[in-house]
């Protein structure tokens, strides 16, 4: 089981935007909903090497900016083509004003 | 070669003068056209298309933040196509001709006119499906045969299914193909109009091909069609489309989005024989997705148009799902033919076969342009894919761009192309048999091509070779 | 990036050569300047994404010309367990340390040193075909290349002469953190004959390092010349190498490339025939495993008329190595009668492992016999089942078919001594002895 890793602070992302944090070396996408919920997946769209966070939030789902992949930030599950590969999702935890991220296990299918 | 094999067609020198002379796109017509707004395209132009459309609110935000994602991207950094010459400001975005009409006694004699040429009504009196046309941005013709609607096909215009089918639309609308998928899927995702709309219900197989026609008849107009299939499990549909335009000093757009879904076990088959004057620009975005042991069957002839860039994609997201892509290109003067097939593999035992001929001469370029993906997970999966290009004469050229990308141990991949000339001695041992250098030449190119003309219906294999003969005479020498 | 001009311009001092060399170094810095690191949206590189191998060229320092410098022992005992050679060039780092010559081949002319020490000895030959293969203008590592060049090979044979035992260069990397670029000019004249052996290896190293290594050779009329590569670098180096060579009339030039080491390793390997009639053979052979991506592109120029290449790469991957190949046929308009081949295969041994290969043709002239072909396969079970029911062990079998897979190409290559070398290295690396960065330790 992977540590937990502090990314940021609360303040740092506003409501319907997205960043990119650091955990274990790789690049992941961290947003904030409009719903000020917290959720994250790899930065890395599963098509194209496309950095996500400089795509679009749309509830939760964020849109790759490349080509229109839109994926899933609670289970990483692609919801749109071109993209066919889902990707990987972050736990996330907050304590006080500090969002820590862990790599999901995957389930086994 | 066997010279019995000479299809009397070829050899009915009359009837190719005749349709030289008639059927080329060298004519344009007079016709009254309802409206014509502005060009170039703005979000205001997009509120007076949807305006006149009375769509739904869903569908003029998808326009315009398609628009928002037309004007944030370059242009595809990978063309080889010389795409310069587009001035999207200088293009109309959407004229309505004279309203649609149901009867075809009722359309416009202009029209008319044209769909004769093209040997439209022929083919409906021959026993044919559905028959929509497309004038520029609207269909203004469209008979559903009552068969059709006896098994609860929906065989409708675009703009039409809209209105009247808003949530099976709006189920499946960019779920293929997003907006921003590309610059000019993005760009059709604002100003698109017309298109065809199909729903094959269960279980249900429509024996004859539905078909379409598209016609650019306005200098500098754009035409942004939309396309969408749904083929629900265990159905089976063939959709073929013909394009033409007349020759303008200045140059045109045609930019198409098409999205197809084939349901568990069923069969979509998709024909183009796109025959567009060397003025337009064809930048067409197609893909399908095929689910659980259902295939996904794309033909596609390229003959006209100044450049083409189209590669029709299948993603075999279903277990078993097969995808097929036949694709015959023709680039003559002035012509740069960019096609090919785009295939992958999402599921295990799935399989495809790509088979691509292209033909150059009198200094045109055509190429294959091909990306086969196995996933990982995709286990077993099959790939098959084979390109050759004939050329014509020492001014042309032929180009070949296949990516291979495998991701999972247990996939068979298998990619060959030639490239070759026609053989001395082949022209030769025919001119022996009394046939003259044309002829010969127009032959072997058609047992070239042959793979994939007796795939198509027998009215649109006459058509494909009868092309293909226009532009072959002459060739020679 | 940590390399300055002020590296160029003291290595060039350091190395007391000629002011046109400077120049020329200093042309390709400006291009090195105007140059960003490729990423996956220059097609050339749409596989090889410096961003997901978390790449950059921050930690390398030049490799600077030592005063003096010696050939270790374990580097001696190499040089004297192979087969015989006609000479030897051995560089460690940025310096050749060792190079000699048989007298024989010396007194009919052939000339074979320190491409360091030729700019000054041989100033005219070399200042005629330095670069006239290589551009430095091509991306920024062939930039970085020509601007940074040191050590590298000479190699000179005169008209009608025949070298009938292999020459052999020699490129050991010491030392972790550090750049090195070795280049190599091999001219070979008229009639005359000639097998040229490159290899690159390196002891293990606390850190990574980067080889950026060029081979420029110029074939003459009706020459001979064959050309093979053997890369078994540790798990540390990042490779980058690119093959240029020119082909004048009638002449015969094959290439061998075969690839084993490395954390990374780029290659482009390019023949331009020139003159008519060239006969040209391009051979690539490569297993990749332990997280290794290996990135080869092909060019089979065919400028000038009636010339016949063939092209045969064949990989075997393992683990979660990546390989990719793309090769491009190029018929230039006045080539008629070309006959152009190009052949990947692709053996995937686990489930980890991709595959891409991308075989392209420009065809611009009618008169041609062009084809391609490109597969990605796994093992056939049944042979490996056949190979256990006689006994063998699941692991030696499956060495077997991978051997037998090579085959095809090792047993192309004309030179028993170079054959058994090769023999030895991709049995070395088939019996799991390559280390990746990881199990080299620090």
């Amino acid at each position: 089981m992977s540590e937990w890793t502090r990314v940021a602070s609360t303040s740092d992302l506003k409501p319907g935007r997205m960043m990119q944090v650091t955990v274990d070396d790789e690049p992941v996408c961290l947003a904030r909903t409009a719903d000020a919920e917290f959720l994250a997946t790899s930065d890395i769209c599963s098509h194209e090497y496309v950095l996500l966070h400089d795509g679009f939030l749309e509830g939760d789902e964020v849109e790759c900016p490349e080509h229109g992949s839109m994926f899933s930030m609670r289970t990483g599950e692609v919801k749109n083509l071109p993209a066919t590969q889902p990707v990987g999702v972050y736990d996330v935890k907050i304590e006080g004003e500090d969002i820590y991220l862990r790599p999901r296990e995957e389930a086994n299918a | 070669m066997a010279t019995d094999r000479i299809d009397p067609v070829l050899t009915e020198n009359e009837e190719v003068r005749r349709l030289k002379e008639g059927y080329k796109y060298g004519w344009h017509d007079e016709v009254s056209y309802a409206e014509k707004p502005e060009r170039g395209v703005s979000h205001s132009v997009i509120d007076q298309i949807s305006d006149r459309k009375n769509e739904p609110d869903w569908m003029r935000k998808f326009r315009h933040k398609s628009l928002d994602y037309f004007n944030r991207r370059p242009m595809p950094w990978w063309a080889t196509a010389d795409l310069s010459g587009i001035d999207f400001d200088n293009i109309y975005y959407y004229i309505k001709p004279t309203g649609q009409v149901k009867n075809w006694e009722d359309m416009p004699p202009e029209i008319r006119d044209t769909w004769d040429k093209l040997g439209i009504p022929e083919a409906e009196k021959n026993y044919l499906g559905g028959v929509s046309a497309q004038y520029d941005s609207e269909s203004v013709y469209h008979s559903t045969k009552k068969e059709l609607e006896d098994i609860g096909v929906i065989f409708t215009d675009m703009d039409t299914a809209v209105r009247e089918y808003p949530d099976l639309v709006k189920e499946y609308w960019g779920t293929i193909i997003p907006p921003n998928d590309n610059k000019f899927a993005a760009l059709n995702s604002a100003v698109w109009s017309g298109g065809s709309f199909i729903w094959v219900p269960e279980g249900v197989s429509v024996d004859i091909p539905l078909q379409a026609y598209f016609r650019i008849n306005q200098e500098n107009m754009g035409q942004f069609e939309r396309t969408l299939i749904i083929c629900e499990p265990g159905s089976w549909v063939h959709y073929v489309e013909g394009c033409s335009a007349p020759v303008y000093s200045s140059d045109s757009l045609h930019s198409a989005v098409v999205e197809i879904i084939v349901k568990d076990h069923a069969r979509a088959r998709y024909t183009t024989i796109q025959n567009w004057s060397n003025n337009v620009y064809n930048l067409v975005t197609k893909r399908a997705v095929a689910h659980e042991n259902a295939t996904m069957e794309w033909i596609d002839g390229n003959l006209g148009s100044k450049v083409t860039m189209k590669y029709p994609a299948v993603v075999l997201k279903g277990k078993g799902a097969k995808g097929e892509v036949l694709s015959v290109a023709y680039a003559g003067e002035g012509q740069h033919q960019d096609a090919g097939a785009k295939i992958t593999h999402a599921a295990p035992y799935t399989q495809s076969t790509v088979v691509s001929k292209s033909i150059s001469k009198d200094g045109g370029r055509a190429g294959y342009r091909g990306l086969v993906r196995i996933d990982d997970g995709a286990t077993n999966a099959k790939s098959n894919v084979r390109c050759d290009a004939l050329i014509l004469d020492e001014h042309s050229r032929s180009d070949t761009y296949p990516s291979n990308e495998i991701e999972e141990e247990t996939a068979s991949v298998g990619h060959e192309a030639t490239v070759s000339r026609v053989g001395d001695e082949q022209l030769f041992y025919l001119q022996s048999r009394g046939i003259d250098e044309t002829e010969a030449m127009s032959l072997i190119v058609r047992g070239f091509i042959e793979p994939i003309t007796k795939e198509l219906p027998l009215e649109y294999s006459v058509e494909l070779n009868r092309l293909i003969e226009l532009q072959m005479e002459g060739s020679v020498g | 990036m940590s390399f300055t001009k002020e590296d160029v311009e003291q290595l060039s001092a350091a190395l007391r050569e000629p002011r046109w060399v400077l120049e020329r170094r200093l042309d390709a810095w400006k291009i090195v300047e105007d140059s960003e690191l490729p990423h996956g949206k220059i097609e050339a590189w749409r596989y090889t994404d410096f961003r997901r191998l978390k790449f950059s060229l921050d930690p390398f320092r030049l490799a600077a010309p030592q005063e003096t410098t010696e050939i270790t022992e374990v580097q001696e005992t190499l040089v004297k367990e192979e087969g015989e050679r006609g000479g030897y060039v051995v560089q460690r780092d940025a310096d050749v340390v060792h190079q000699e010559l048989s007298p024989d081949l010396a007194a009919q002319g052939v000339i074979l040193m320190s491409l360091d020490k030729a700019v000054v000895e041989h100033e005219e030959i070399v200042q005629e075909h330095l670069f006239t293969q290589t551009k430095p203008d091509d991306h920024l590592f062939a930039a970085l290349h020509c601007s940074l060049f040191s050590g590298g090979t000479f190699l000179y044979v005169p008209k009608g002469v025949s070298v009938s035992v292999p020459i052999e260069s020699q490129r050991w990397i010491d030392e972790g953190g550090t750049g090195i670029f070795p280049h190599s000019l091999i001219v070979v004249e008229e009639g005359a004959e000639l097998t040229y052996f490159e290899r690159f290896q390196s002891i293990p190293i606390p850190n990574d390092s980067i080889s950026n290594g060029a081979v420029e050779v110029v074939a003459g009329p009706r020459s001979h010349v064959g050309f093979v590569a053997l890369q078994e670098y540790g798990g540390r180096v990042w490779n980058f190498q690119r093959i240029d060579m020119s082909a004048a009339r009638d002449a015969v030039i094959r290439s061998l490339i075969v690839t084993l080491g490395g954390r990374f390793s780029r290659q482009e390997v390019r023949t331009a025939m020139r003159g008519e009639g060239v006969d040209c053979e391009m051979l690539g052979l490569y297993f990749a495993e332990k997280g290794q991506h290996f990135d080869f592109r092909t060019f089979q120029d065919h400028i000038g008329p009636r010339c016949r290449s063939d092209l045969l790469y064949k990989g075997a991957l393992k683990d979660d190595s990546r390989t990719v190949y793309s090769g491009m046929i190029r018929v230039e308009p006045h080539a008629e009668g070309t006959d152009a081949y190009q052949t990947n295969r692709n053996l995937v041994l686990s489930d980890h492992a991709k595959a891409d290969s991308k075989p392209e043709l420009e065809i611009l002239n009618n008169d041609v016999k062009c084809s391609h072909g490109a597969s990605v396969g796994q093992m056939n079970e049944e042979e490996i089942f056949y190979l256990m029911t006689r006994g063998i062990e699941r692991p030696q079998a499956e060495r077997l078919i991978v051997n037998g897979f090579f085959e095809e190409v090792v047993g192309r290559v004309r030179q028993d001594e170079i054959r058994q070398v090769l023999s030895d290295a991709i049995e070395h690396k088939l019996t799991g002895r390559w280390h990746s960065a990881g199990e080299e330790g620090a």
